[in-house]
Order: C-alpha cells, then structure tokens, then sequence
C-alpha cells in the first residue's frame, strides 16, 4: 500500500491549518457592530430638538448610510466635511444647473434628486448616489439636513427644520 | 543545502527590499503587509524550486537526513526537545493578551471649515480681517488692554495666567488646554482659525478631532464678536507672537 | 526514486509537534452568549453541507455528458470509461445529498419555523415542483448509469446521450428553483408593504436571479472538477499497478484541466453578482466590501491566489511528462513572479493592520504606498493578469507534448506573445489610468474593457495555437509519470475550494445580517449578529472537514467496490 489516503488526508489538513494560520496572522480579529434596535421614529408632534438632531446623525450614520460613501475610503463621493462652505460656493457657481438657491437647499435637493446637478468627477449624467427617498421617510431626511446644520456650527431650531 | 541557502536568500532580499522602500520613502511600510509580502515570498519560492524532481529532492534530502541518519543524533535530540518550547513560546504569544496602550488619531488643529456659520451670518474664514489690527495708537492700545480683561474674566482659568496652558482647572482636562506661549500654537495659524475656535469652540471641532472631544465653550454665545477679536489680539500680544499671514 | 518517495511514517512524526500550534488557532472562543450549538450553528452546518454535495452531483453530470461526447466523436475509449467512473461517484453521492437536504429542511423548519412559514406560504408551488424534479433528476441518473454499456454503440449511444442532456437539464432546474429561494432573501421583489409574496414570478425573477446561476453554475463545474481531480490524485498515490496510475494521472488532467477552465471566467460571474448586489441595494454592497466582509475578503483573496498557484504548480511539474518539456522549465520562475507580483497587489488590504506606533508615525489607516493597491483597480488588474499567466503555464503545459509541422510555428508562437504583452499593458493602462486618474465614474466601468482584453487574448491565441499544432504529431510520453507534488496541488486545489466556497458561501448570506428575508423578515433570534472572521473561519473549516470525511469514506467505497468488479 502507498498510503493514498492518509497522505490526502494530510495535505488536505495542512490546507486547512494552513489557511485559519493566515487568518490568525494577518487578519485582525473584528467585531462587528450588534444588529440595531428595531427602528421607531417619535412623531414629529413629539420631538424636542434633540430627538431630532439625534435621529438625524443614527441616519446619516446608519439607515441612510451616508457615510459609506462620503469621507469613506475610496472616494466614491463629495466630502461632507466642509458642507456649508461647498453647498454656497455650489449654488454661487456657475456650473450650477439646479433650482435650489441656497446652500441648504441644494443640499435638500441632492438628497431627493440627486441627478439634478452632479459634482465633477462624481458621474456623468446620472449621479451615483441612491434618492433618499428610496428608504428614508421626510421627518428622516429633515433630521439629516437639521444634523448637518448643526455640525456645521449652524443654530438649527425646532419649528424651522420641521417645516 | 543549496536550496534552502537560496530560498534564505530571496526571501530575505524580499524583506530588505521592503524595509529599504519604506525607508527611502520615509514612511515605514507596516510591518502586517511586509511580514505578508515575506511569507508568500518564501512559499512561491518554494514551489518554484520543487517544481523539478532535483529541486524537490534538494528540499527534501536535508530534512530527511536530519530526522533519520546516524551523524544526526545529537543535534536531533537538542532540537526536538526545543522545538517543543519555541512553539508553545509562539502559541503563548499569540494568545497572551496585550497590553499595548489602545492608540487613537487625534488632530490637534484639524482644517478649519472654510465658511464658519457664527453671529448669524456665514463668515468665509480667509477672508475675514482682524478688525482691531486696523486700529492705530491708543485706540489699539486700550482694545488690547479690554482684550486682556475679558481674557482674565473668561479664559485665564484653564490657560493660565501666564497664557502657557496652565491655569487652575488645567490638570482636570484632557485634551489639556493649549497653551499660547511658544511657537507652535497660535504662532503657526491664522488669526480667523483661532478667531474660529474660540467662536465655535470644542463643540465645533470636526470629527477627525475627536476622541475626547475639547471642552472649550462656544463663546460665540456669551463674547460679542468684537470682544473675541480683542482677546485674540491681546493673546497674540501678551506672548509676542506674530499670526501667521500668506501676504505681507 | 528512494529518497522522493517520503515514507508517511517519517513525515507524520514531526507533524506531531505542530500540534503545539492549536492554542494558536484556538485562542478565541467558539461558543456565543447561546452556546457552542447555537440554531444558527445548525442550520449553517446542514445547509452548507448539502450546498456542497448538491453542487458536486449537479457538476458532475455536465462534464460526464461533455466527456462521453468528446469519447464518441474523438472515437477515443478512455473518455467513455472516466466518465462512467465520475458518473458512479455521483450516484453514491446522490444519496447522501438526498440525505442531507431533508435534514436541512427539518432543521430549518423546526428551528426557525416562521421564516421557513413564510418562504413555504410565498414560493409552495416551486416547492412541489422542486420535489416533481428531483425525483425525475433521480431516475434519469439511474437510466443514465445503468444503460451505459447497454447502449453503448450506435444509436443507442445517441439516446444515451440525449438522457444524460436532459439530467443535466433537470439538475440546472432545480439549482436555478434553489437559487430562486435564496437571491430572493437577498433581493426580494414582487413583495407589498406588508411583505406578502404578491407576483411569484417576479419573487424568483428577482435582480439577483440570473447572477447566481450563472456564478453557482460555472463555481460548480469547477469545485466539481476540483473534486474529482483530488479523487484522481487519491487513487493515483494509492495506485500500486503501471496502469491504474496511467488511467488516474489522466484522469486527475482531465479533471484539473476542466476545473481550471471554469476558474478562468469565475471572477468576472462573480463580478455581476456583485454588481448586482450593489445596483439592487448600495447598502447591501458597501457592506459586502467594507467593514468586517472587506477582510473576509482579505481571506479570500489569499485563498484565491492558492488556487491560482496550485493550480500553476499541477502544469508546471507537468512540463516534465516528456522530453520536450523541459526547454520550458526557465519559464516557470518567470510565470511565478508575475503570479507573485498579482496575488501580492491581490490581497493587499487598503486599510493595513497597523500597531499603534505604526498609526502614530504614518498618520492615518492608509500608508501612502500601499494605499492605491487596496483598491479596486489594482485588484482588477492583478486578477486579469493572473488569468493570464495561468492561461501561459497552460499552453506551456500542452506544448511540452506536442510538436510543430507547420513552418510558420515561429512566427505564429511571436505573435502570440506580443498579443499577450500587449494584453497585459493595456489591463495596466486601463486599471491604472482609468482607476486613479480619470472621472470615478469610469472606476467601475474600466473592468470591462480590462475583462474583453482578457478574453480577446485568451481566444485568439488559443485559435492560433490550434492551428499551430493542428496535424502535429503528439510527442510519445507516458501517463503515470506524474510526480506525487502533482497531486498533492490537485488536493490542494480541491481542499481551497471546498473552503472558500463555504466562506463565500457565508459572506454572500451574512450581508444580510439581520434580516432573514432582506428589508422584509427580521432575525430576532439572539443569533442575529454578524459572527467574528475567526468564528466564520473555524465553522468553514471544520463544515469543510466533514464534507471532505465522508467524501473520503465515499470515494474508499467506491474504490472497493471497483477493486472487487476488476478481480
């Protein structure tokens, strides 16, 4: 006998090892995040500021998945970070198509019609990124706009952003 | 031995090579990628050599040889009884938990937003002038004097009354208050950046700027604006420092 | 041979000490908050298991069909007796799926009784036709296998073959019925507010539809092949007869050959199931490529590129089958350090595993260099180059047996490389200008034309190296000479397969994460969560043992069993 099958036995098992000793060098042990809480949303009626500043950041952040894309790696999409700055200049450009006419505005109507202007060197004449309203509902698209205002230093208030 | 003489070989040229590019460059390349790279060096180079029945016969022989021919005895017996511990000793050092100090990026200046919503109205940073820098004589004077009490009513607990980042509540903060004296604080920016800070605050800082997130106040809501041009003036003044500008 | 011939005792011994390396693998724990045998644990077990064998039993029967028909038109017998040989593997096998597919189904019905409600309620009749043609499935391979030396010849081989085009056509239904039950979990359309299937047909017609059978279908073919090429390479190494080991070295080409084949196109079916995923939902896509999945694929890639170089390795050792071959034995280091160059940019991670005093002095998760290699592109251009090389080491591996008559061979052997040299700078223009330079629009879409070089050098220096050796003689050499590090690659292949297919497998069920049926059926059982790469690995792993257990008790029959037919 030539040992047939003890020796596959044995290579097939040094493949295994093999490959979970590979996985245990070079791959970091990550844990990833608990599944979220089953979704509610307060009624606007209900909503202080807060409530509303912080469903808009779980949004940006989580269901609306936003920050995938942008300031993510791999620079699928605009960054957000200098938002109030980029979303003036925008609308005060020339290149600009759309009807917003200010900076808030525009970022209101990129989130629902994301087509209607798109950025250089982010598509061509369809814009990359999904509508918002694919699965957010409007109080969750006000949040965003509200959380972003308000990481831009902006004052945001209540009845305002509600509107 | 020929074979493993020249597996050694190129599996450490290949780690020198790594090493030598991230030394050129400047930056280290990280030690997970280049330990990667080494490892499936050493494993191509192996199968290259035992493609050809030689190349695989000179693999193998040594081995052999080691486990099973007379000569070998001793150097057998030393080696099995340390192999033993060398790979409980990797076992243990993989399981052992580690106490390397948990590391997180913090900027300490991030990039300032280039327009800054503050007093009701957008603020574009480069552009905005230090007002008080226009005035001349006295009048100047006694804006930095006021700046200087409003830095003794407001400021001074945590940034010291010597403006060196080391007042009373100093030792309780962490991120600790900068101090202003020195030349790498307010001597490296702008004055519209640290108008902007004292303006927004630790709320304001964005986000590559947390952990442990600044607790600076937003005196936007208790400083007229005027009055934080006058302390900004007046920091620079107190330590000699010259706001860094882009044009003269 | 003396010394190659490793006696397995002396092998085995130092082996021994290895197993000081457990704790290593070990080091975190198995068991969650619910136990080590969680619901989820079980279902994974069985689902995976039957996913494996039913992939096998459904590959098998297509390369069986293509080879009877390559016997009956090259009038070449060795054809005809290999494919009765895989097809009486597959009927062994046959049970066992059968087996494992109703426990599946109990287990999945007893433990997560209200998903298994709904998908029962929503897709009931393609259940009934599911069972309708497994049973028909069933019968044809027993028509199949047992008419096959009734009707051996003539017109009798003609219907035997018609038989063995419809089993092939009923095992593809009922991948395609499987298939349509789980893209729909993933994808699920046809569906009102409240969940309910509403349009049947668009629930199985789902985006998602048509990207897995294709990706399952060709996957299949090769882990099939993979499979059986181990099997070759088992009996081969037990061989103790000339010619057992001649019919087994040929067998164990065949097989790898036709698993290499469908390796080839894998990438880019995988490409469109992905792009899919992402079209159907962004969310779905971005968490299939960052986050804990994006160093799944770290693993995969690494895997991946096993099987690209035991693949190589199998047709490099056998450049030396004859006489001839050697003259392209320089050529192997080169082949392996473009290979080398690949799978390295392949598997480079964009956000490296740094240590503190590594983040500190780079100043950020993306080290300057190495951060363009972790994106797309350079995967793109690795993966397509690596096809290529391997598409070398393959003509390479022809020619070792063949000679020239026609007197244009050289000119004929230049242009092909310069079709391949030219190939390979315009994969690296495309990935390199289009990837890092141009609108990020045309990130994605540059695969394309990347994907269409590939294959326009793949065909026409195939068409011009069969006119080439069109009419040459076949240089005489011996099956049976084959090395033992030969097949040790073909089990290596087989071993990597079964492997990834199982954390693929995983990857492509867990982004769904806490949904049963994506966006429309919670998981609210404590197993909702997304398990560790350790954990995902260990449970992959020893899936993978068990398959290839009782695989290895399956094929020991069936080697008994023809050891006592032969006597």
């Amino acid at each position: 006998m030539r040992h047939g099958v003890l020796k596959s036995i044995i290579v097939g098992a040094l493949v295994l090892a093999a490959i979970l000793v590979f996985i245990k060098l070079f791959i970091p042990e990550v844990t990833p995040a608990p599944p979220p809480k089953p979704y509610s949303i307060k009624d606007p009626g209900e909503m202080t500021i807060v409530d509303l500043l912080m469903l808009g950041e779980s949004t940006f952040r989580g269901r609306g998945s936003c920050v995938r894309c942008h300031d993510a790696p791999g620079d699928r999409a605009p960054s957000l970070k200098d938002i109030l700055a980029i979303s003036i200049e925008t609308v005060r450009s020339e290149e600009y198509k759309g009807k917003a006419t200010d900076g808030w505005a525009y970022v209101l109507e990129s989130l629902i019609e994301p087509d209607a202007y798109i950025v250089k060197g982010y598509g061509k004449e369809k814009s990359p990124m999904p509508k918002a309203t694919r699965n957010l509902s409007d109080i969750e698209i006000k949040a965003v706009i509200a959380y972003l205002k308000k990481r831009s230093g902006l004052k945001v208030d209540l009845s305002e952003e509600l509107k | 031995m020929g074979a493993y003489r020249v597996i050694l070989l190129v599996t450490l040229g290949v780690y020198l090579l790594l090493k030598g590019i991230g030394f050129v460059y400047g930056v280290a390349l990280p030690s997970s990628v280049v330990s990667m790279y080494v490892f499936f060096t050493f494993l191509v180079t192996v199968l290259i050599i035992s493609v050809t029945d030689k190349g695989a016969l000179s693999l193998t022989t040594p081995i052999i040889e080691f486990l099973y021919k007379e000569e070998k005895k001793k150097l057998r017996k030393v080696v099995f009884v340390v192999l033993p511990f060398v790979l409980a000793f990797i076992a243990y050092a993989f399981t052992k938990p580690s106490y390397e100090e948990p590391f997180t990026l913090r900027v300490v200046h991030p990039a300032p937003p280039r327009i800054v919503n503050a007093y009701d109205r957008n603020i574009e940073l480069e552009k905005i002038k230090n007002p008080i820098r226009e005035l001349t004589g006295d009048a100047y004077e006694e804006a930095v004097h006021d700046g200087g009490e409003i830095y003794f009513k407001n400021c001074f607990f945590c940034h010291g009354a010597k403006l060196d980042g080391k007042g009373h509540f100093a030792k309780g903060l962490n991120p600790a208050p900068l101090p202003f004296t020195g030349k790498d604080t307010i001597a490296q920016l702008e004055e519209s950046y640290v108008f902007w800070r004292v303006v927004k605050g630790g709320e304001g800082l964005p986000e590559e700027s947390a952990p442990w997130m600044s607790v600076m106040p937003v005196w936007e809501e208790s400083l007229k604006e005027e009055e934080v041009w006058k302390v900004v003036t007046f920091i620079y003044e107190y330590t000699g420092n010259e706001p860094r500008r882009w044009e003269k | 041979m003396g010394m190659t011939t490793l006696r397995i005792k002396k092998i085995l011994f130092p082996l021994l000490f290895t197993a000081f390396l457990m704790p290593l693998l070990c080091s975190t724990a198995f068991a969650s908050e619910g136990g080590v045998f969680t619901p989820r644990l079980w279902v994974w077990l069985f689902a995976q298991l039957h996913l494996y064998f039913a992939a096998f039993i459904l590959s098998v029967p297509v390369f069986v069909l293509i080879l009877e028909l390559t016997g009956v038109i090259r009038k070449d017998k060795r054809f005809d007796r290999v494919a009765r040989e895989f097809l009486a593997i597959s009927v062994v096998t046959h049970i066992v799926t059968v087996i494992l597919g109703v426990i599946f189904a109990a287990v999945v019905f007893s433990l997560y009784s209200n998903l298994s409600g709904y998908m029962y309620k929503a897709f009931s009749p393609t259940v009934k036709l599911y069972a309708a043609i497994i049973i028909i499935d069933i019968a044809l391979l027993y028509l199949y296998y047992l008419l096959w030396s009734r009707l051996g010849s003539g017109r009798g081989k003609l219907l035997h073959l018609g038989i063995g085009l419809l089993l092939n056509l009923s095992g593809i239904a009922i991948m395609f019925i499987a298939n349509a039950w789980t893209t729909f979990m993933m994808a699920p359309t046809g569906v009102d507010a409240s969940g309910v299937v509403v349009d049947l047909w668009q629930a199985i017609n789902n985006p998602l539809w048509h990207p897995m059978n294709l990706h399952r279908f060709v996957a299949n073919i090769a882990f099939g092949g993979a499979i059986v090429a181990a099997y070759a390479a088992y009996r081969f190494l037990s061989a103790a007869r000339e010619e057992e080991r001649a019919r087994y070295d040929w067998m164990g080409y065949i097989a790898a050959v036709v698993s290499i084949l469908a390796l080839l196109p894998l990438p880019f079916a995988g490409y469109w199931l992905t792009s899919e995923i992402y079209s159907y939902s962004q969310q779905m896509g971005i968490t299939l490529m960052g986050g804990v999945f994006g160093w799944m694929f770290i693993a995969q890639a690494a895997v991946i590129g096993t099987l690209f170089l035991g693949a190589n390795y199998y047709l490099w050792c056998g450049f030396e089958r004859a006489k001839g071959g050697a003259v392209y034995r320089p050529y192997v280091k080169y082949i392996a350090i473009v290979l080398a160059l690949c799978f390295l940019v392949w598997f480079t991670p964009h956000t490296p595993h740094l240590s503190s005093l590594e983040l500190k002095e780079i100043g950020g998760r993306f080290h300057p260099l190495l951060a363009p290699l972790g994106l797309m592109p350079a995967k793109n251009i690795a993966v397509n180059i690596m096809i290529l090389a391997t598409f070398v080491s393959f003509l390479l591996f022809r020619r070792a047996v063949r000679s020239s008559s026609v007197s244009w061979a050289a000119i004929g052997k230049t242009i092909q490389a310069g079709i391949l040299s030219a190939a390979v700078l315009n994969i690296i223009f495309l990935g390199v200008y289009y990837g890092y330079f141009a609108d990020s629009v045309y990130k994605i879409t540059s695969s394309i034309p990347q994907v269409l070089t590939t294959l326009f050098a793949l065909i026409s220096c195939s068409v011009i190296e069969f006119f080439i050796y069109r009419g040459g003689e076949s240089v005489e050499h011996k099956w049976g000479g084959a090395s033992e590090r030969s097949q040790y690659a073909l089990i290596v292949l087989a071993v990597s397969f079964t492997w990834l297919m199982g954390l693929m497998g995983f990857i492509r069920s867990a982004i769904r994460q806490h949904w049963h049926v994506y966006t429309v059926v919670r998981d609210v059982s404590a197993d909702a969560f997304t398990p560790t790469i350790s954990y995902a690995a260990k449970v992959v792993s020893i899936i993978t043992l068990i398959f290839l257990a009782i695989i290895i008790v399956i094929f020991r029959i069936s080697h008994l069993r023809r050891a006592g037919e032969d006597r």
